[in-house]
């Protein structure tokens, strides 16, 4: 498996994708594949690691936060026809979208056909997959964290799937270089979790829908539509806000 | 055969989450945290699961097991203190230990909470529960 397919499977988020104008990124370091190591080169400067770190922190916190968002929007979802959504509302074409699709799959036409002929919908239902197995190793190995500020090893962290923490700290260190490695951990395994949380709700939502509509051998093609709709949704919700232009 | 993979690689994720919450219910009774300090450049790169045998040094390197918890299901808790060549305890490394078990506890906490949502959800969707 190349690094970067390797990067895709620990990282479906993308939380950790290093900004394209630092020279910081996140890197796999691993001879053996079945046991990758979440390894995080760092600036050699802690208060850059941090500041580094502390992004990621957001991210994660902002990732929750909107899986909460489409969970939400989910619960609202399920009646095609039925629903009229705000024109001013952000996510409104994402919910067309998926109202939509629930009303081809709820139509005689036989929405295989179109499954089919659609690369979109093929890559969609393959993201789904990717994911899917993605969580599945996650949960199935354990999550190890390498931090090194420049080429100084801090610290490595091995979380067996009980919880059990074992820390490996190398000597010498300051306090901010240790908060670094304690920072890592943090971030490593709470993006872990919502990446757990995103097949969650994707999956809750597939049920909620299924409670309100009648679609043959739905769950099926609803999977990869409602996971579709999860993925554009928090894509939107990152998304910067726009500026309105004046005059 | 798209449907197919769907629904195996579906009914095969809640299959193991469920595993997963099953072994985790069977092995809650304890939590253990591991602290060791070692030179930068013996920094393991594939730690064996440690052998908790003594809080003395390595002989073959310079890593050493300093702070040790085990915090029971009935509430008791084993705890190894990190003391200096004076014997008086390490703040520095007590506090990074007790710092990695409040980040033990909320990880366990959390991780059961999503994968057992997770199971379940995923059991729904394919119409096993309702």
């Amino acid at each position: 498996m190349s690094e970067t397919a390797l990067q895709a499977r620990l990282d479906p988020l993308g939380i950790w994708a290093a900004p394209q104008e630092t020279a910081v990124a996140f890197g796999i370091g691993s001879t053996e594949t079945r046991m990758p190591i979440r390894r995080i080169p760092l600036p050699s400067s802690s208060d850059e690691a941090q500041a580094f770190l502390k992004a990621k922190a957001e991210a994660v916190a902002l990732t929750h936060q909107y899986l909460d968002r489409a969970a939400q929007e989910l619960a609202l979802i399920g009646l095609p026809g039925q629903v009229s959504f705000s024109a001013t509302d952000e996510l409104l074409t994402q919910k067309n979208s998926l109202s939509t699709t629930i009303g081809e799959l709820c139509s005689p036409v036989s929405y295989g056909i179109k499954f089919k002929s659609d690369p979109e919908e093929r890559e969609t239902q393959q993201g789904w997959l990717e994911l899917v197995e993605q969580v599945r190793q996650a949960v199935t190995r354990y999550a190890r964290v390498r931090t090194d500020l420049g080429s100084v090893p801090i610290g490595l962290t091995t979380v067996t799937w009980q919880g059990d923490f074992q820390t490996t700290w190398t000597t010498g260190l300051g306090p901010d270089e240790m908060q670094v490695h304690l920072d890592a951990v943090h971030v490593a395994l709470s993006s872990r979790i919502e990446m757990v949380r995103m097949v969650s709700v994707v999956a809750a939502g597939v049920a909620n829908i299924l409670l309100k509509v009648a679609v043959p051998g739905g769950q099926l093609m609803l999977l990869p539509a409602v996971y579709k709709f999860v993925r554009d949704v928090m894509q939107q919700l990152f998304k910067p806000p726009q500026q309105t232009l004046e005059g | 055969m798209a449907d197919n993979n769907l629904q195996q690689a579906v009914a095969k994720f809640a299959d193991e989450l469920a595993v997963k919450v099953s072994d985790f219910a069977n092995n809650i009774s304890t939590l253990e945290v591991y602290t060791f300090t070692t030179k930068p450049d013996e920094i393991p790169a594939f730690p064996d699961k440690p052998k908790l045998t003594d809080l003395s040094q390595d002989a073959k390197t310079s890593t050493a097991l300093r702070a040790y918890t085990r915090i029971l299901f009935d509430g008791d808790m084993v705890v190894w203190l990190p003391v200096n060549d004076a014997g008086v305890v390490d703040k520095s490394v007590w506090d990074l230990h007790q710092t990695m078990v409040q980040q033990a506890m909320e990880n366990r906490k959390g991780m059961i909470q999503t994968v057992s949502e997770a199971a379940s959800s995923a059991l729904k969707a394919l119409g096993v529960t309702k």
